[in-house]
């Protein structure tokens, strides 16, 4: 882990030499400029002065040398001329600068180190007599910064009134400020307590105690393109709940916020290291049209992926917001239908250097553990099955496999040699690691934010590993006072490691999870350390084993570059122009290694085929995928882009009116570069390389591909408040994408939006309990060009006809290959964005002291002209897919409920949050005939609802059997039999039943029905509760779904398909005429049989609720007293422990996991533990 | 002033660096235009491959399973097929649109005149093989031969199977005018001549025969007999006739096999997994194996004795014994089946393969595993087999396909020659396809009944039966028993098979040790001779050999199965719901719901 952690640290180290080149550069300059004088008053300096006869710049440089100041000065306004004489061995800096300004008519004005020198003016003269002291214009002002609890607080910014200039607290809570004279106010501010604004008033020691904000009105909420207090936000941003994620250990971002973000559905797609979460915003749907419902992900105002976002680690995200209405989204137009995820990364603070330390350790298991049989209640139901399948009575076909009984012996074998299956042959505890640091700080004109992490994620088996690493600097520097520039430079490599199984579809594991958890009870994995091939069509335990499978590995490296430019113009106040740039290269390296399997099958004891003698009577060699299943193949795909934007802003307070208009000018370029080589015959498995394989032509095999894309974009804002209280927004983008052809390639994307807050009004003063009412209304209009589904980075230039390849065929004497060229089919010449109009309606209050605070949303996106072809009423001797068209319309309503309730009782302070968000689709136009059955339309009704069979239980007696069979009822074409599930007879075929209510006597394909409206939750919910007293701290996350059904997954409802295959527990339940009459499953019967397809087939008996509330993440924490900490020299030193989908406060389903499908690896139950430590 | 100029270098700098619409002026790197395929012939051809990689027939997998040649429990057989099953019909459009393409794209470049017509005759020909394909399905379909639009009229009611026909008949005609009678060695497998006529004349057989004809009272044979007898003139021409060896044919997949009419050929990429269905089940690898053409008795059965004669005969000069039925039989028994015994030399791994022969009996394997599946009726497969083969590299087989062999020219001929009154030249043709199989001439005939060639009914049964023998396992006695409306005839039977079972004798050979302990001593004794199973008493010995119904629902002897209910419904079957929806003039076929359109106008 070391030795893989410092490889790691060096190879990026050297990339982040490069990038990082000039911000090193910014911090020599910091680093001189920070002098010991700073907070020394010039009268507490002494020095040493032997002047006779010299002039005034003589003096000066004396001075320089013997002090750490800096005089600068106007020659034209200052008189050289004078000659001065002073002398005196040990003398205040004040004092020869007083004697100075007598002498030579001077005045000087410290800021920090610098002195500068002035003409002394006549008032100044007047003052002397009096205030002589003063002609210096330098005052010291210190104190301490206090919270609530009396406590010193590091951090708080110190600001001189009107100005920029100020400072921040140290570690105890103390600051020194070197005030000008006319400095009348001072302003202490820290995020989460109220800004104070405190008058001078002649003090030089002024102590602060912070109180905290309860509100959180005068939070500054991200949003596109720029930021807003919360209180005059008119669209729908949510925020999500980064304090301590950094504390528990996640390999994704996504995952990281799960449950943490209000109103926002993020789902967890399992326990595979290295697994991130689907995020969907307010039920985003495309009604089964083309395109995708991923929000788009803006990172540090960098349009960005689902990829990179969850590359990210939390220790360097300071902000996420979600644009949830158009109002908030339409300023990222094309894209935004879905939703914006808003990531801002942090950046340095003021003040001395603040390291932070964070380390966590942890480990998981399976939050729900799958029960499946054991190899005794196993083989009891092969037996049943096997008696079921001789006896022609019953008829229910052979299962072809088994038909031998296990013996009485052979059962009393297998009841006390349980080999547990393979997954638990194999398993590891998986562990989680994950070490973060960073460093932040700066000066008046420089900060700089410097970040690094680690962290690691083993599966549950060996060959299974994921880790990640990051580094980010970040450098703000004011270059003039008006002129700002930010770098931003970050770099992250992820590495996904696994076993390779041929049957898993790249990312899930599923088909190895579920032979692994299914395979092995009858059979120990390995005897003498070979793989057992006795009883089992796959042992995977092989395939997981470091020495004998195959594998394959995923590297990603991500490097960004972004330097942002801001200029206040000065002749017109509030008037600024900027711009950005980024340059982003993602490389992904995959390599797959396949070898074949080799297993042994061991000599069974004659009188007891179950017990393995150790001798080996055979081997199993296995290839997959023919001649490339012993192969090496990789692939490199390299994704250069940029985007580049120039903006002008207009940012100003008139009297009652506050105005702020942005224009900005966006492009972007993308290109990708990928290739694919795959060489045979590896000479040696222990040589990984291409080079050393098989050099025959035929084992050599390479191909690549190359893209491009580009967006092109302006958009604009404007922002009008009148009065404090009266909020008008808009926005528009007009944005152009390669997507479409020329001519359909612009959209236009304007919203708008407004609010009102009432309890600014007079006639709203008398309410006193309301301490704010905001109502406030938005609507516009976002699109989306993502005409492919996932990977919205490439252009599919579907609007050309063209030719591509496709394979070969072969021809001749030789058996050569020829290639294939085919017809792309129909273009898309007319296909243009779709577009979501969305209505947000809500209102925002804050009641009882601001303690309870809320907001009420509704919504309606309504989404029109979605991309498909008519193809299902076309017919279809066109002989290919039409061209796709803007067409379909789906709407989306629903609501989100936000409160929380926020106070403390002595000590104890704490937050409470519930969050509700109703989402639910309905399909208003889609490509359906007109002649179908009513029970088949789409139209009207939502999405994801679920059809299958309606059931009516299991037939369980011969009189109800023979019944059946004699009014010649069948099912699927057959008599049915004892034991099987018997499904409702709904309606005829379509000839004789046109309108599908008339039930036809038998059972087939016709009776599928609708059985569940929502197979998706159309309701998300989640709860936080944090809790504080003194040290101590508790967060508890949780996150639930609901008003959905969700179906047995599939690897639940196979009963069996070869007899050393065994199933779920609820199958020792399985009717059986004679052993379990009272059965409440059906009948155990061969998978592969007709029979078993009515017991596999969706319906109700299927069917669960599918709702649930699960404790996502509880973290406690302590923070050791400060006076302990400062003993051993350290700032903060915190302790914490925490858990990750601890358990369910609710569920319905049983043996799986609702959040999942149910097949691949089960999401995992995490406990960690950890310290972070603040210097 | 000053300042206000900086601003507007700054603004300068920026769009300076912004090259504005040169953003979105992006290329299709990962496509080939339309424009460059018809200049240039590479990319042409290419595409004409297309055509090739669509339709060209392969290794027909499992087909002999819906009919009485093999096991197969499959609902075609059981009369189980519900609506909307057969949904080969968009697929032949997508088909048929590419083919399009082709026809009006390769005329409108700069590609030399000869090699245009050498193309437009290869897609003629496709067009014909899809529409066929169609019409064998579902009877008459709407005529597409031009590239539709979506604002063409598109709803087009069924053309008459009658217009189909011609419409495949006038395409293949012009493909006959267009290809060459062969290619140089690099384009072999490109439709020739000789296939296009050969082609011809099975399509116009197939109209001729019951399915598109029950009354037999048109007068369709006439041009069917015409269209294959002008084939075999061209093929002979070419050099084309019968492979010297029956056994040996499938090996040689060169341009020099003279039985190669029509062939589609393999390599490492596209390859097939015919081996790997076929070949012996290997317990603890692939499920799938030794389930694919397992022969029924009625198979075995219908194979002659070494010299012609039927099993029946009493004429013959060979006795046929019901167990050891693998005894004086007419060649090709051996050189297509394997039997308890056999010597069968495929490359499989120990420790199930422990010999040179090959074993069908139940149990035979060390655990439960595989039980039922060495094969279901005791007999296994061995045509086009390479035993070479390791069992990893059978799914991966290279071995040809050869979707018209000279030998199936002779037969159709032979056919069509009956049914307009040849039946001389039928027998010929019997005579010449028994000559090259091997059979004893003890009679002249072959061991064929006298005054067969005067007996029309007599002689199409002959044709039919060695047909049956001769291209057994190769898709055509499924297409056969339909094309003659047979199939109906097995309404009511179960297909059957062999049960073998050792007995206690075999058991009793190790006292200790398992049944593969067994299995090797009795192997050793049956190579070294000490047990000799070609003669009865022995085997019965060891083996008791009990017909049973292999009929789905039936494992084992005394069994009553599922009888076979072929539906006649399936002559033509229904088009699917979903298409017909799409389609308002588009009329279902005849006899599935709401069907009106009758597929044999």
């Amino acid at each position: 882990m070391i030795l893989k952690l410092l490889r790691q640290i060096l190879l990026m180290s050297k990339l982040l030499l490069y990038g990082t080149f000039l911000q090193t550069l910014f911090f020599t300059v910091l680093m001189a400029k920070e002098g010991k004088a700073q907070r020394e008053s010039v009268h507490k300096i002494h020095v040493s002065v032997t002047w006779e006869n010299i002039t005034l710049s003589q003096a000066f440089s004396d001075l320089e040398q013997k002090t750490p100041f800096k005089f600068t000065y106007h020659h034209n306004k200052v008189d050289d001329s004078a000659i001065l004489n002073f002398n005196s061995p040990n003398t205040s800096l004040g004092k020869v600068l007083l004697f100075m300004s007598e002498n030579a008519q001077l005045r000087f004005q410290r800021i920090n180190d610098n002195i500068h020198v002035g003409k002394r003016s006549k008032k100044d003269k007047a003052l002397t007599e009096k205030f002589s002291e003063q002609l210096l214009w330098e005052k010291e002002i210190s104190g301490t910064v206090t919270d609530e609890n009396g406590e010193g607080l590091p951090g708080v910014s110190v600001l001189i009134k009107g100005t920029t200039k100020g400072t921040v607290t140290d570690i105890n809570g103390k600051y020194a400020l070197i005030v000008p004279d006319n400095a009348a106010t001072l302003v202490f501010s820290y995020v989460g307590y109220l800004t104070e604004e405190v008058e001078i008033a002649g003090r030089t020691v002024i102590n602060q105690k912070m109180v905290p904000d309860i509100s959180t009105l005068s939070e500054v909420v991200v949003v596109g393109y720029g930021t807003e207090i919360k209180r005059n936000l008119t669209s729908s941003v949510a925020t999500a709940d980064v304090d301590d994620i950094d504390e528990i250990p996640n390999t994704s971002l996504s995952n990281a916020i799960a449950g943490r973000v209000p109103g926002v559905s993020i789902t967890t797609a399992g326990g595979r290291p290295g697994t991130t979460s689907s995020i969907t915003i307010r039920g985003a749907s495309t009604g089964g049209f083309a395109g995708s419902t991923d929000p788009l992900y803006v990172i540090d105002n960098v349009i960005a992926t689902k990829e990179l976002f969850d590359l990210l680690d939390p220790n360097e995200v300071a902000e996420i917001s979600i644009l949830k209405d158009a109002a908030a989204a339409a300023i990222y137009g094309s894209r935004a239908s879905n939703g914006v995820v808003l990531v801002t990364t942090k950046s340095g603070q003021k003040g001395a250097p603040k390291i932070q330390f964070t380390a966590t350790v942890g480990s998981s298991r399976e939050a729900i553990r799958t029960e499946h049989l054991t190899a005794y209640e196993h083989a009891l139901l092969v037996n049943q099955a096997v008696a079921a399948g001789n006896n022609p009575e019953e008829n229910i076909e052979q299962s072809l496999f088994g038909n031998v009984p296990i013996s009485d012996a052979e059962l009393e074998y297998l009841r006390n040699n349980d080999f547990g299956n393979f997954e638990e042959q194999s398993r590891k505890a998986p562990v989680i690691q994950r070490y973060a640091l960073n460093v932040s700080g700066g000066t008046e004109n420089v900060t700089y934010f410097l970040a690094g992490s680690f962290v690691e994620e083993s599966g549950n088996v060996e060959k299974l590993n994921y880790d990640k690493f990051n580094l980010r600097g970040k450098v703000d520097v004011n270059i003039t006072d008006d002129l700002s520039l930010s770098l931003n430079t970050d770099l992250a490599r992820d590495n996904d490691f696994q076993y390779f199984w041929p049957f898993d579809s790249d990312d899930a594991l599923v088909d190895s999870y579920r032979q692994s958890t299914r395979r092995g009870n009858w059979a120990p994995a390995f005897i003498n350390g070979l793989p057992v091939a006795n009883f089992n069509a796959f042992n995977v335990s092989g395939f997981f084993d470091q020495a004998t499978g195959g594998d394959r590995e995923r590297t990603t490296d991500v490097a960004n570059f972004t330097a942002t430019l801001n200029y206040d113009i000065p002749v017109i106040e509030g008037l600024s122009v900027g711009g950005t740039f980024n340059r982003r290269r993602v490389s992904n390296l995959n390599n797959t290694f396949r070898t074949p399997i080799v297993d042994y099958f061991f000599e069974a004891d004659p009188n007891n085929r179950f017990r393995l003698l150790p001798n080996v009577v055979g081997t199993r060699e296995r290839l997959f995928g023919g001649a490339d299943g012993n192969s090496i193949e990789r692939t490199t795909q390299v994704d250069n882009s940029y985007q580049l934007n120039f903006r002008v802003s207009y940012d100003r307070t008139f009297n009652d009116h506050k105005i702020n208009a942005q224009f900005i000018y966006e492009q972007f370029e993308f290109e990708r570069d990928n290739i694919f080589s795959r060489r045979r015959n590896p000479l040696s498995r222990n040589i990984r390389q291409l080079f050393a394989t098989s050099e025959d032509a035929e084992d050599i095999f390479t191909t690549g591909s190359e893209a491009e894309n580009g967006r092109l974009s302006y958009i604009g804002t404007l922002g009008y408040i009148f009065r404090d209280r009266y909020l008008l927004n808009g926005s528009f983008r007009y944005d152009g994408s390669t997507q479409f052809r020329p001519g359909k390639r612009y959209g236009f994307f304007p919203s708008a939006s407004v609010g009102w807050i009432i309890s600014e009004e007079n006639f709203f003063q008398n309410v006193g309990f309301v301490e704010f009412l905001k109502l406030r209304a938005s609507y516009g209009l976002t699109g989306s060009d993502n005409i492919d589904g996932d990977d919205n980075l490439l252009s599919s230039f579907s609007y050309l006809e063209g030719f591509r390849t496709s394979g070969s065929v072969v021809f001749g004497d030789g058996n050569a290959n020829n290639n294939v060229i085919r017809s792309r089919g129909l273009a898309a010449t007319e296909l243009t964005w779709d577009k979501t109009t969305t209505l947000n309606l809500a209102l925002d209050f804050e009641v009882v002291n601001s303690k309870v605070s809320g907001t009420i949303e509704y919504f309606r996106n309504k989404r029109t002209d979605l991309f498909g072809p008519r193809n299902s009423i076309t017919p279809v001797i066109i002989g290919a897919s039409l061209p796709r068209e803007n067409y379909g319309e789906v709407d989306v309503t629903g609501f989100d409920v936000l409160l929380n309730y926020k106070d403390n009782i002595g000590d104890l302070g704490f937050d409470i949050g519930f969050n509700l968000g109703y989402a639910k689709d309905k399909v208003i136009t889609v490509d359906e005939s007109e002649d179908l059955r009513p029970f088949q339309k789409q139209t009207g009704n939502n999405t994801g609802r679920i059809f299958g069979y309606k059931t009516k239980g299991i037939i369980s007696t011969r009189e109800q059997l023979e019944q059946l069979i004699a009014a010649g009822f069948t099912q699927f074409n057959r008599d049915p039999y004892l034991g099987q599930l018997l499904f409702e007879d709904v309606r005829g075929n379509s000839v004789d039943d046109p309108l599908g209510n008339t039930p036809d006597g038998v059972v087939d394909a016709n009776d599928q029905t609708l059985i569940a409206d929502f197979g998706r939750p159309p309701v998300n919910y989640g709860a936080n509760i944090q809790l504080k007293y003194k040290g101590f701290s508790l967060d508890v996350f949780i996150q639930g779904f609901g008003g959905h059904k969700k179906l047995v997954p599939n690897s639940g409802r196979f009963a069996f398909d070869v007899t050393e295959e065994g199933a779920w527990k609820h199958w020792t339940d399985a009717f059986d005429p004679v052993e379990n009459p009272s059965g409440t499953f059906p009948r155990w019967v061969n998978f592969w049989s007709n029979a078993a397809s009515t017991n596999l087939a969706t319906s109700e008996f299927w069917l669960r609720n599918g709702g649930f509330a699960r404790v996502k993440n509880v973290n406690f924490a302590y923070v050791l007293p400060r006076n302990i900490t400062e003993r051993v020299g350290l700032g903060s030193v915190k302790f914490f422990v925490n858990g990750s989908n601890l358990f369910f406060l609710y569920k319905d389903t049983n043996n799986f996991d609702p959040e999942l499908g149910g097949d691949g690896v089960p999401i995992y139950r995490t406990y960690s533990g950890g310290i972070q430590i603040m210097l | 002033m000053k300042t206000i100029f900086n601003i507007f270098g700054l603004i300068a700098l920026f769009l300076g660096f912004t090259q504005c619409e040169d953003v979105l002026d992006k290329t299709d790197l990962g496509n080939i235009t339309s424009d460059v395929v018809w200049d240039d012939p590479v990319l042409a051809e290419a595409n004409l491959n297309r055509l090739y990689q669509l339709g060209n027939p392969g290794w027909p997998v499992g087909a002999s399973a819906s009919s009485d040649d093999s096991f197969g429990t499959n609902d075609f057989m059981y009369g189980r097929i519900n609506e909307n099953s057969d949904d080969s019909y968009d697929d032949a459009y997508r088909a048929i649109r590419e083919i399009n393409v082709f026809l009006e794209g390769i005329v409108r470049g700069t590609i030399d005149q000869d090699l245009v017509d050498e193309m437009t005759g290869q897609a003629l020909f496709w067009r014909a093989y899809n529409y066929w394909e169609l019409v064998t399905t579902y009877g008459g379909v709407p005529l597409v031969l031009e590239v539709l639009t979506a604002d063409s009229d598109l709803n087009r009611p069924r053309n008459l199977t009658s217009e189909c026909v011609t419409q495949i008949i006038e395409d293949l005609d012009k493909a006959i005018s267009l290809v060459p009678d062969a290619y140089d060695g690099e384009d072999f497998g490109r439709i020739t001549k000789g296939i296009a006529m050969t082609y011809k004349g099975r399509i116009l057989m197939h109209y001729a025969s019951e399915r598109f004809d029950p009354n037999q009272s048109g007068s369709r044979w006439q041009a069917a007999y015409d269209a294959l007898a002008a084939a075999k003139n061209n093929l002979d021409a070419n050099g084309k006739g019968l492979h010297s060896s029956f056994a040996e044919l499938w090996d040689d997949d060169s341009p020099g096999n003279p039985e190669i009419v029509w062939g589609r050929l393999y390599n490492t990429d596209n390859n097939h997994n015919r081996d790997a269905f076929v070949r012996p089940f290997q317990p603890g690898f692939s499920l799938e194996a030794g389930q694919i053409d397992n022969a029924t008795i009625s198979l075995l059965e219908s194979f002659p004795m070494r010299d012609g004669k039927k099993i029946d005969d009493a004429g013959s000069a060979y006795t046929y014994d019901p167990v050891l039925i693998w005894q004086n039989r007419d060649p090709r028994f051996e050189a297509t089946l394997v039997w308890n015994g056999a010597e069968y030399p495929i490359d499989d791994p120990e420790p199930f393969k422990t010999s040179s022969l090959n074993w069908t009996f139940q149990g035979n394997t060390t655990n439960n595993e595989g039980d039922g599946a060495i094969t279901r009726t005791g007999f296994l497969t061995r045509k086009a087999i390479d035993p070479g083969l390791t069992h990893l590299d059978a799914r991966e087989s290279t071995t040809q396909w050869i979707e018209i062999r000279y030998a199936e020219v002779l037969l159709n001929l032979a056919e069509a020659a009956n049914e307009v009154n040849r039946g001389g030249e039928a027998l010929n043709y019997l005579l010449a396809i028994r000559e090259r199989a091997g059979i004893e001439n003890l009679d002249g005939r072959y061991g064929l009944d006298a005054g067969l060639e005067g007996d029309q009914d007599a002689m199409r049964d002959a044709i039919l039966l060695e047909k049956r023998i001769e291209l057994a396992f190769e898709g055509k006695r499924s297409q056969d028993l339909i094309r003659r409306r047979l199939i109906e005839d097995l309404n009511g039977t179960e297909r059957m098979g062999y049960f073998i079972e050792r007995t206690a004798a075999f058991d009793a050979l190790v006292t200790e040790g398992s049944l593969l302990d067994d299995r090797i001593a009795f192997e050793n004794a049956v190579l070294t001779g000490s047990i000799d199973l070609d003669d009865r008493a022995t085997y019965d010995t060891y083996f008791t050999v009990t017909p049973y119904s292999v009929e789905e629902n039936s494992d084992v002897p005394g069994q009553d199965g599922t009888d076979i209910n072929f539906d006649t419904r399936y002559y033509f079957f229904d088009i699917p719901e979903a298409i017909l929806l799409r389609n308002d003039q588009l009329e279902n076929t005849l006899g599935w719901p709401g069907g009106t359109f009758d597929p044999l106008l």
